[in-house]
């Protein structure tokens, strides 16, 4: 395995698998949290925080735990405690070390449980099968990295997506697309620069 | 008190709906198993029982995984009753454009039941275009004996696809030698008999002559055992195919590719041969009696000579050459050198003149676009008569074929690097080599 | 006197099922549920198949979650919901790879996803925790049938814009039909991207878009027909006035 791997890895999860323009994963926080380009960084932040840890948490539950007890089918359920747990974890932490930090992300981590972008890479993190192409340890590194890619490629369009959405406030948007029906077709279009960059990796 | 039983009650909820969950998922787990792997094997399958018509999805026994080779995979496919319908294999090939997956299926006599590109990572036209235009055309072709000559009739794509195509090639020549051990295999017996520590043959060199091809026979290690050398020979109105070897003394013996439709005597021919095996080859005569036996005598007899008048050089790209004489007097040299071009390998027939002066070059075999071979060919003609053509030289003519070529700067091609690697390598050796003697 | 009550017991429980169609639709109108809404909406059947799932989920953990309501502490009630409603979606996920296994393979992560399908969080907090088990089963399965509906319509256009076919596959049969205007297959015309993931946002942006300008045409006109309505009730007012003017002018007369 070479080093080439993490950036493929990177870019890859960042740009061309976009979790949110081409996968459709976390649209909701997407589509709720992107009227002001504060709220979209702090919320992206926050992802990025518990996107990282959950897929470490939840490839090393799997292969450790589940795995040698055969009992793979709790996937879904395990992960998805792990990662509210996570959730309320994190929380507490971020409370207990800086107030500041707490002030500026807490509303956005107790919405993170239902993100499904956490869940959605996590799962995946474990049907890509990196564990087996690269072995147990250099896969998990290999699946924190796309998470972080992950988490990367959300910020990058949550960002671009609310820059987008403070511009459409002062346009003239006809009444009827007037919110969200207008934002899903900017990220249509963005979508659509994205599908552009498919085939740079395979 | 009352707090301690809140807490003791939010526990035993918990709990309560934790066992309850963890049974239902756990009983529907116990419920579908079997259905669920049952259909993710025949998913696996599906590609497989596709090919052949009344398959029934194989026993694990039926499946052998293959070590060293691009085919991963053999299955035996079985009808209802435990019949063996044919097999498949699953192989796979790498370029730097990306994977491919390959599925092989046969018959029980070897004839090629159908080819399937199961998943690529490669550029998907070209994988199209091998998909549309290649592939139909190694239907029921016999596996032992393909032909691939169509690949030089498919216009246009043939240089770009040609990639992904030798991906499928080398799958289908892997699996040919996995198949051979089992199926009746005319031509592997032919090598087994001449160069029994044969494991596999490879092209070397395609003639125009009484022997339309030279082989290299190679060993479990990929070293080069020895050179066979086959002669289709009009026998009784059908073609036969004979196979000599040679290694780099002796003449190694003769033998024919047995297949059902070859008459006896053409396979009891070579018999009459048999006092000449392993024997020096230089000033060997073949002196037989019987109308096949002085077809087959004519024909060696070409191929020995060009054996004897033949120098391996093995180095610096060239293979070899030969002397070209007109009855005693030496009338040229032509060599066969090897170079990577654009796409393939090109295998190039350089001709000089007894003194060395360059009299032209054809393509042996190329997998390059013949938008640039055939340019150079009568550019590189210019320069006829000189013993010697400069990189100056060279980049002119690569200039000239090519209409993009950027102002003042050379434009090398692969194809004309190539060309021009193994052009200067002959003359070089002749130069060095032959011009003193 | 009684029977007025049932009925309209049954009116409500009407409305309690077909709320989720149009009025409270949680993909167009609440928004909930985008990302399958988005995801899995390539075609008609994988919609269909997808739809199909969430009303299972959702109407088993409606009613789970109302049988219990009483016994689950508040403070443990969102992680008890969680567990029930993974506990839903990991048996849907066994049943249709053991029994539909092509479907499995088509909504692939989208199935443990339901998970977090914010519809069915959002019902089990917000109505089965506060109803009776039969109204939380109505809620949940109209719920789910506005979600599936709401995906068809979006598979639909999506792999009518995408292949051309109308669904599974079938084309419309232009091109056989003799004296047709048209005379060209449907498939001609086929736009993949709208297959792929761009297509998802803008024809769910679009249909949004296209359903608000009914909303607002509908809710212009009513504003109009009130508008014409008071304007009518002034001037019978004024007759009225000018009338009895001129009764009192006659009078005076």
């Amino acid at each position: 395995m070479s080093w080439t791997v993490f950036f493929v890895a990177i870019f890859s999860s960042m740009l061309i698998n976009n979790v949110v323009l081409m996968k459709f994963l976390g649209v909701c926080p997407f589509l709720g949290v992107s009227k002001k380009t504060g709220s979209a960084l702090g919320m992206s932040a926050a992802v990025m925080f518990v996107m990282v840890i959950a897929a470490f948490v939840s490839y090393l539950l799997y292969y450790l735990v589940l795995v040698p007890l055969e009992i793979e089918f709790v996937q879904t359920i395990s992960f998805i405690l792990i990662i509210a747990s996570l959730v309320q974890l994190v929380e507490m932490i971020i409370k207990k070390i800086s107030k500041k930090l707490y002030k500026s992300l807490g509303v956005y981590i107790a919405l993170i449980t239902t993100n499904c972008a956490i869940l959605g890479i996590a799962v995946e993190n474990i049907t890509r099968d990196f564990a087996g192409q690269y072995g147990l340890f250099p896969g998990l590194a290999v699946a924190v990295t796309t998470a972080f890619g992950a988490a990367l490629g959300f910020g990058l369009v949550m960002f671009a997506f609310s820059t987008i959405r403070e511009r459409l406030e002062g346009a003239n948007v006809p009444e009827a697309w007037k919110g969200v029906p207008v934002s899903l077709i900017t990220a249509g279009i963005m979508a659509l620069a994205f599908a552009g960059l498919g085939g740079i990796v395979g | 008190m009352a707090n301690l039983l809140e807490k003791m009650k939010v526990a035993a909820v918990l709990l309560i709906i934790g066992a309850v969950s963890g049974l239902a998922i756990f009983g529907t787990h116990t419920l579908t198993e079997e259905r669920r792997e049952e259909n993710r094997r025949m998913a696996q399958l599906a590609i497989y029982l596709e090919m052949f018509d009344g398959a029934v999805a194989p026993d694990d026994d039926d499946i052998v995984a293959i070590a060293d080779s691009s085919v991963k995979e053999m299955v035996t496919m079985r009808d209802g009753s435990g019949n063996i319908l044919g097999y498949a294999f699953r192989g796979e090939g790498r370029i730097s454009h990306g994977d491919i997956t390959v599925i092989v299926g046969i018959d029980l006599d070897g004839t090629i039941v159908d080819v399937k590109i199961a998943d690529s990572t490669q550029t998907p036209s070209y994988v199209q275009s091998v998909r549309d235009h290649y592939l139909p055309k190694l239907i029921d072709q016999p596996i032992v004996a393909m032909n691939y000559d169509f690949t030089s009739e498919i216009a246009g794509t043939s240089a770009s696809a040609g990639m992904t195509f030798g991906n499928v090639r080398r799958i289908i020549e892997d699996a040919r030698f996995i198949a051979g051990d089992f199926l009746s295999d005319p031509i592997m017996d032919a090598y087994e008999s001449l160069v029994p520590d044969v494991v596999s043959f490879e092209t070397f060199v395609v003639f125009d002559r009484a022997f339309k091809e030279e082989l290299l026979v190679k060993d479990d290690d990929e070293n080069t055992l020895a050179y066979a050398y086959l002669m289709d020979l009009d026998i009784d109105g059908e073609t036969v195919t004979y196979v000599a070897a040679y290694d780099e003394t002796e003449f190694i013996g003769i033998t024919v590719f047995a297949f059902d439709d070859v008459p006896q005597d053409a396979i009891d021919a070579v018999w009459a041969f048999e006092g000449y095996w392993n024997s020096d080859f230089n000033g060997l005569t073949f002196d037989v009696d019987g109308e096949i036996e002085n077809t087959i005598a004519a024909a060696l007899t070409e191929l020995n000579t060009f054996v004897e008048n033949r120098t391996w050089i093995n180095a610096n790209t060239l293979d070899y050459v030969e002397t070209l004489y007109d009855g005693d007097t030496v009338t040229g040299y032509m060599f066969i050198g090897r170079s990577q071009g654009l796409m393939s390998i090109n295998v190039l027939e350089v001709y000089l003149d007894e003194t060395g002066a360059f009299q032209g070059f054809t393509y042996n075999q190329s997998g390059d676009s013949l938008n640039w071979r055939t340019p150079l060919i009568e550019r590189f003609g210019a320069y006829e008569g000189q013993t010697e053509i400069s990189q100056s030289e060279a980049e002119a003519a690569w200039d000239d074929v090519n209409p993009n070529a950027p102002d003042g700067e050379t434009s090398a091609t692969g194809t004309g690097q190539s060309v021009y690697a193994v052009i200067s390598a002959a003359l070089d050796y002749y130069s060095d080599t032959l011009g003193d003697e | 006197m009684a029977k007025t009550k049932n009925m309209k017991k049954e009116m409500s429980r009407l409305a309690n099922l077909t709320k989720g169609f149009f009025k409270e639709n949680p993909v167009f109108v609440f928004l909930l549920g985008l990302c399958p809404a988005l995801a899995v909406t390539g075609t008609v059947e994988a919609s269909l198949g997808m739809g199909l799932l969430v009303i299972f989920v959702l109407t088993g953990s409606n009613v789970v979650v109302s049988l219990i309501r009483k016994w689950i502490p508040h403070q443990i009630r969102v992680p008890s919901y969680i567990v029930i409603i993974s506990t839903f979606v990991t048996i849907v996920g066994l049943l249709t790879e053991a029994y539909a296994y092509a479907l499995h393979g088509e909504l692939g992560i989208f199935i443990p996803l339901i998970v977090v399908n914010c519809l069915i969080l959002g019902r089990a907090e917000s109505y089965a925790s506060k109803n009776k088990v039969h109204d939380a089963a109505i809620d949940g399965f109209g719920m789910g049938l506005g979600f599936l509906g709401a995906l068809v319509v979006i598979g639909f256009f999506r792999e009518f814009l995408s292949t051309g076919a109308i669904a599974y596959g079938v084309f419309l049969p232009l091109a056989e039909t003799p004296g047709s205007i048209i005379n060209i297959d449907s498939y001609v015309f086929s736009m993949d991207a709208f297959g792929q993931a761009p297509g998802g946002f803008l024809v769910i942006g679009l249909l949004l878009g296209i359903f608000n300008f009914v909303a607002i045409l509908k809710r212009n006109k009513k504003e109009r027909e009130r508008q014409r309505m008071i304007e009518e009730k002034k001037r019978q007012a004024l007759e009225r006035k000018r009338q009895k003017a001129q009764e009192k002018a006659g009078a005076k007369a």
